[in-house]
């Protein structure tokens, strides 16, 4: 098996790590980087609990080989947060109770996050069709659906403000 | 504060990603565990080569059934637990010993430096299998000649047993209207999104052992788990984490590969770690029970039910894993739901199979027998022509009536359920729905409108397992919890069980008992059974934290107020009757006068203990072991209060069915849920949304299937199918508030209320198809393609 | 779950890509998307000795006009296709097929000839090529070849392509007539299709059908196209009658199979409907053009 050496930048950080070709990013990420905040709900690419962004789009690091960030920008659940202030995406899913156990929530919020840029005041089916990719099994859904229109609206006007 | 909508403590390290799940517990030079599994249903060892798996760099160690066996105890039962030996299958251990009876089931572990290269060393291991006939039918399974799991149990039947409680002969013989049908609820699994983990450390230099897992209830099955490992109860030690990743019972049962894993760590003398994967956790942790009944409803012609007769057939899988086969007798709770009828006959079968053992999943054992009664009430109904709400209506417990013993002892103790009834249609628009179904049904459209009601019991009392064996007298539902308050007048809170939210409701409790602010109390996350107190039935299942734990928050709460009063009386040398806990203070009753607040008392408490009343202990600490006061032994004739609370549910739906396709569309889902006080709301809502959505999903798409040689032919995530958020309607929920006059604050248990929306949607999928045909659906889960079949049956005539 | 040992190459030329599939022959395997590959190779189902990433060759992410059909680089992403202007006004059906493919995370990263290479009999995109018409180009290292699209799909995921080749492109037909529909009925959004058909038809000035494609998926080993259905169409006019007959017409040519989601029988059933319901709909758009 072919080794390899990456660079690689998560949430702002430069991280240069040698690793086996077969290890996934999502292993990767929570193992060699301790970052643990994404979750394996499946790791055959159907739950969404892996989700992160890869060079600025929403994908699932349990399909992604570690090699493959070679020179990538990544972000994690981990880098939603800046200074202790929580992303009006988490302000939202926290006021409207959009997550019981909290496993799928972190896939949930970056594919939420990325959908919320290419479809910025989207309609409930929208959301539902734009998070169809990420199952959760506590909360049928109701209060995530919610949770994410109304974060869309904040984030709408702190753009207009 | 109780009542209050507030925003969930817990929730800030979950939305930042620092959560803490099993996955994420590292143990400094702990190995990686991975299990070799039969693709065989049912097969005889012939032979089983390990030495491979050794010869892979970075591979420790391998195990398989034999060196189990040599070792350890099999598994415990209830049985074993009474001094008894098991009806059969005493030979089952976490690996397969010379046979394997499902697919999925391990028959080897390695251990290795990481799970990439464990399974490498896995897959080096060569068994050779001869494989036996196969059974995955229960029905087959209780035949003669069907081929055995157990040879030497000489049956498939792993229990049975008959149950009577009135005059059911009697009720029959008087009925004017006797209905009967066969009745299948199918095998399905709320699959939580966190699979098993499990993490073992043993210390050999005082043969103890630390235990970490997702377990539900940890406190219940430490002892069974230091009986399989033969290590005293006191040296074991099992530790929750903060977070688990959805339970829904799945986590509760006796956990075979807990005891596997730490078996693996004594022998390795390292720690380590296993993560069941989600492949491994569709074929063999647990599912959800599969049923088959036989039912037959008597009913007067007004409508009035008399009577119901039931056998039901309990599809176990091949394994009976505690606390199965409880599933088989969970219709103790509400034998006969929500209505007045006292006559009820059950005779149960606990049936082993070639499939995936079965456990506790939301709704355990009620869900199907909810979806017995109300299917029935539906078919008195269609029978009688009568409308199915207004039979509901009919029949049920009346408010005045409580609290209400039900004919098998089980003590109702509120409810309004006309007024849930009327609330839900008004909520869903129940006339407006009946007018455009009308008007749909001139366009050749079909409009479905559905309507159930149901309990959803919270608590179990031990005292069913009377039910299985007389001799097992228990009657514990018991939950412990303690507060310490510390010198600087914080309270920390430890309680014996731990689910979601327990962090902001158990603190929500605490600040109302002490009139202090919430952010002074502090739950400590997870459970650690060294540190935390446990009683007799700790754990989360059967929604009892709510009931449970504010019982036992409560009363240690009352021992402390009651303690800092003496101190107070004691150093104002006045009467305690003459002061009050009020406002995190002792004060003079009304307020006006002296008070010492409660950080004084537990400095004074914990400093100087000279100036303590006599017989007043130092220190501000209480444990307090909660039992439901109403929770009985179960008597010669099986009756018993087999629950403590007994919420109810109302679930209505209007859906729309596409006649060329069979697809249907929920166009509106209405809750309305009376459990009692709400400790809080926002919690209690998503508990009702997560409840209908896991039902949902098994009414529409979820199914475990086998086929005939027992291969699982759904058993990834591409093909098992999750609702996803495009398959759930948005759900409305409303409350009433029917307070328990038995528990702390007038809680009931909640959140499994939601067993009978299979029932609800063949309701509602019968009246649709109404126009054509009067149909009669007997299943539980409704593919377009059934629906299909349907309307192609109607339209043949 | 984790992936068996293999060797990684991630050339950033086509020339080494080719020379590795020469050098490896069948123990490689090509990774694009990877969101149908990798979940294989978690699972162990797929083994390669060789993974050979071709996410890092240069210029093969676009979609173009090339004279008369639509050229697509393999490597262009499911979510470009959907967002493609070009694609919106030239061939409509493939950006409007794209929203039903998985979900928005595999959008972000499968790409086109991915899909096409891996020949699901349920893909929309396969679908689509094959009931629009069109080609694939492939290279292997002695030169390349353009093969058209009736005879790259062999079986289930089987195609023409040998371990040898890459797809570099796929070239597709503009929708040049008004009319098209597309609909698939899957057992959740996004899944792969119970069955599904799509459906491009030209009309004379007077309302009558001229040409006529009607493909199917999800009910054969590959995709297909309902010929005999076709040729029905062509030179009458969509009344009701002829919709119905069309559909029992396409329901007989079609091939489903059984598996946990759908019996044949069922899939046969919703195809006949799908049929109808597409026509329907590519005649309503065709006179609502008109007007
Ligand atoms: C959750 C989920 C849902 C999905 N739902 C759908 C759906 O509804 N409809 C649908 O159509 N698809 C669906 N897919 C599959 C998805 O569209 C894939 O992206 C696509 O099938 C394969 O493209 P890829 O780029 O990911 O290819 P890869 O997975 O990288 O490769 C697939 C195969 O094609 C070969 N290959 C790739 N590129 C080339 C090339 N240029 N030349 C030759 N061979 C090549 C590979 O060697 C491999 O054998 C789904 C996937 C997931 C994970
Ligand atoms: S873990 Fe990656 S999609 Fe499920
Ligand atoms: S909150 Fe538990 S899976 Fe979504």
């Amino acid at each position: 098996m072919t080794r390899h050496i990456i660079t690689v930048t998560v949430n702002g950080t430069l991280y240069t790590r040698e690793m086996d070709a077969r290890k996934l990013l999502s292993d990767f990420i929570r193992e060699d980087l301790g970052l643990t905040g994404t979750h394996l709900g499946c790791e055959h690419g159907q739950c969404g609990t892996c989700t992160i962004l890869f060079n600025g789009v929403s994908m699932k690091s349990c399909l992604l080989l570690a090699t493959q960030a070679d020179g990538a920008k990544i972000m994690t659940v981990e880098g939603l947060a800046k200074d202790g202030v929580l992303h009006p995406l988490q302000e939202s899913f926290w006021e409207h109770h959009g997550l019981q156990c909290g496993f799928c929530t972190p896939g949930m919020l970056m594919n939420a996050l990325y959908f919320l840029t290419v479809n910025p005041r989207p309609t409930d089916l929208e959301i539902r069709r734009g998070i169809a990719g990420n199952l959760c099994r506590c909360t049928g859904y109701v209060n995530i659906v919610k949770a994410i229109k109304a974060a869309a609206e904040k984030m709408a006007q702190n753009k207009g403000a | 504060m109780i009542g209050e909508r507030i925003k969930r403590r817990e929730d800030p390290r979950l939305l930042t990603g620092k959560g803490q799940y099993m996955a994420d517990l590292v143990i400094h030079g702990m190995l990686h565990a991975a299990l070799l599994r039969s693709p065989h249903a049912h097969a005889r060892i012939k032979r089983i080569d390990p030495s491979g798996a050794l010869k892979v760099p970075g591979a420790v160690a391998v195990f398989t059934g034999a060196d189990l066996k040599q070792h350890l105890e099999p598994l415990a039962s209830w049985y074993n637990f009474a001094g008894k030996q098991a009806p059969t299958q005493p030979h089952d251990y976490p690996l397969a010993v010379s046979k394997v009876r499902y697919m999925g089931e391990p028959v080897a572990v390695v251990v290795a430096s990481d799970r990439y290269v464990a399974e490498d060393a896995m897959e080096q291991i060569e068994v050779e299998y001869e494989p036996l006939p196969v059974v995955v039918d229960a029905e087959e399974a209780m035949k003669e000649n069907a081929p055995l799991l157990f040879e030497e149990a000489g049956s498939n039947i792993y229990w049975q047993g008959s149950f009577q409680y009135g005059a059911v002969e009697q009720a029959f013989a008087e009925a004017d209207l006797v209905v009967k049908d066969k009745l299948y609820f199918h095998r399905f699994s709320s699959t939580p999104m966190e699979g098993y983990a499990i993490l073992a450390n043993y210390q050999s230099v005082d043969h103890s052992i630390t235990i970490w897992g997702n377990f539900q209830s940890p406190a219940i099955f430490r002892l069974r788990i230091a009986h399989s490992l033969g290590i005293p109860m006191n040296r074991v030690r099992l530790i929750t984490p903060p977070d688990i990743g959805g339970g829904f019972g799945l986590k509760m049962p006796l956990h075979p590969w807990a005891i596997l894993v730490a078996f693996v760590s004594m022998k390795v003398m390292r720690p380590v770690k296993w993560v069941e994967d989600r492949l491994e956790h569709q074929a063999a942790s647990h599912h959800g029970s599969e049923q088959t009944s036989y039912v037959e409803f008597a009913a007067k012609k007004d409508g009035t039910i008399l009577g119901l007769r039931a056998k039901i057939i309990h599809n176990a899988g091949a394994y009976v894993h505690m606390p199965e086969p409880l599933g088989m007798v969970e219709w103790s709770h509400i034998p006969q739901g929500c209505y007045r009828f006292r006559n009820v006959a059950m005779e149960c079968y606990s049936v082993l199979t070639n499939k995936c053992p079965v456990a506790p999943n939301r709704g355990y054992g009620r869900m199907q027998h909810q979806f017995l009664i109300e299917r029935m009430m539906d078919r008195v109904a269609q029978e009688l022509k009568m409308d199915p709400v207004d039979l509901r209506l009919k029949n049920f417990i009346r408010p005045e009536e409580f609290p209400y013993e039900s004919t098998n002892g089980a003590l109702y103790d509120s409810g309004q359920y006309a007024a849930c009834v009327h609330k839900a249609q008004e909520t869903l628009d129940w006339e407006r729905w009946k007018k455009e179904q009308a008007k749909a049904r001139e366009q050749g459209r079909y409009i479905g409108l559905g309507l159930v009601s149901i309990m959803d019991p919270g608590v179990t009392n031990m005292a069913m397992v009377g039910l299985f064996d007389k001799s097992l007298k228990m009657s514990t539902t018991g939950e412990a919890a303690s507060l310490t308050i510390d010198p600087s007048g914080t309270i920390t809170v430890l309680t014996g069980s731990w689910g979601q939210g327990h962090e902001t409701t158990c603190a929500q409790v605490v600040a109302y008992e002490f009139g202090i602010p919430f952010e002074d109390v502090y739950v400590v996350p997870g459970i650690d059974t060294a540190t935390h107190p446990v009683a007799g039935s700790s754990g989360t299942y059967a929604s009892r934290f709510a009931a449970m734990a504010s019982g036992a928050l409560q009363g240690a709460a009352a021992e402390l107020k009651e303690k800092m009063i003496r101190i107070a009386a004691h150093l104002w040398r006045t009467d305690a009757e003459k002061l009050e806990f009020s406002e995190g203070k002792v004060r003079e009753k009304g307020g006006a006068g002296k008070f010492m607040p409660l950080a004084q008392l537990a400095a004074l408490a914990t400093y100087s203990p000279a100036k303590l009343p006599p017989g007043v202990k130092p220190g501000m600490e209480s444990t307090f072991i909660y039992n439901y006061p109403k929770a009985n032994e179960m008597d010669d004739s099986g009756r018993a209060n087999f629950a403590a609370t007994y919420a109810n549910v109302v679930h209505a739906v209007a859906l729309e069915v596409n006649p060329h396709t069979g697809q249907y569309e929920i166009l509106k889902y209405v809750v309305v849920h009376d459990a009692g006080t709400l400790i809080n709301p926002l919690i209690a809502d998503g508990q009702v949304h997560g409840a209908v959505a896991h039902s949902l999903g098994a009414a529409m798409l979820e199914e475990f299937i086998y086929n005939d040689e027992g291969q699982l032919l759904n058993g990834s995530w591409v093909d098992y199918l999750c609702p996803k958020a495009t398959d759930i309607p948005d759900i409305e929920v409303e409350h009433i508030v029917t307070p328990s006059p038995f528990t702390a604050y007038g809680v009931k248990g909640m959140g499994e209320g939601s067993g009978p929306v299979p029932a609800l949607l063949a309701q509602a999928l019968e009246d649709a198809l109404s126009p054509l045909k009067q149909f009669r659906i007997t299943w539980s889960r409704h593919t377009p393609e059934k629906v299909l079949s349907m309307l192609r049956e109607a339209r043949a005539g | 779950m984790k992936p068996a040992p293999f060797d990684y190459y991630a050339p950033s030329t086509l020339e080494e890509v080719l020379a590795l599939l020469g050098q490896h022959g069948d123990e490689a395997k090509l990774l694009a998307g990877g969101q149908s590959l990798m979940p294989l190779i978690n699972m162990r189902l797929a083994r390669p000795a060789v993974l050979v990433d071709i996410n890092r060759l240069p210029g093969l992410d676009y979609i173009r006009e090339d004279d008369g059909m639509i050229a697509i680089g393999a490597l262009t992403r499911h979510a470009s296709v959907a967002s493609s202007n070009v694609l919106k006004k030239s061939c409509p059906m493939l950006p409007h097929a794209a929203q039903f493919v998985g979900d928005l995370q595999v959008r972000n990263r499968g790409t086109f000839g991915g899909s096409i290479a891996h020949a699901d009999p349920a893909s929309e995109f396969c679908a689509v090529v094959y009931t629009l018409g069109g080609e694939i180009v492939a290279r292997h290292a002695g030169g390349s070849r353009v093969i058209p699209v009736e005879e790259f799909f062999e079986a289930p995921l089987t195609t023409a392509l040998t371990p040898r080749e890459i797809a570099t492109e796929v070239r597709v037909a503009r929708i040049k007539g008004a009319a098209w529909s597309f609909r698939g009925i899957a057992p959740r959004f996004g899944d792969f299709v119970l069955a599904g058909v799509g459906i491009a038809l030209d009309f004379d000035g007077e309302g009558r059908c001229g040409a006529c494609r009607v493909g199917m998926f999800g009910v054969g080993p590959t995709p297909l196209r309902a010929y005999k259905a076709e040729q029905s169409c062509v030179g009458n006019r969509l009344d009701e009658k002829l919709i119905v007959e069309l559909a029992e017409l396409a329901a007989t040519e079609a091939d489903p199979s059984s598996d946990v989601h759908a019996s044949a029988g069922y899939r046969r059933e919703l195809l006949r409907w799908l049929v109808g319901w597409n026509l329907r709909n590519a005649s309503r758009k065709h006179q609502e053009e008109m007007k």
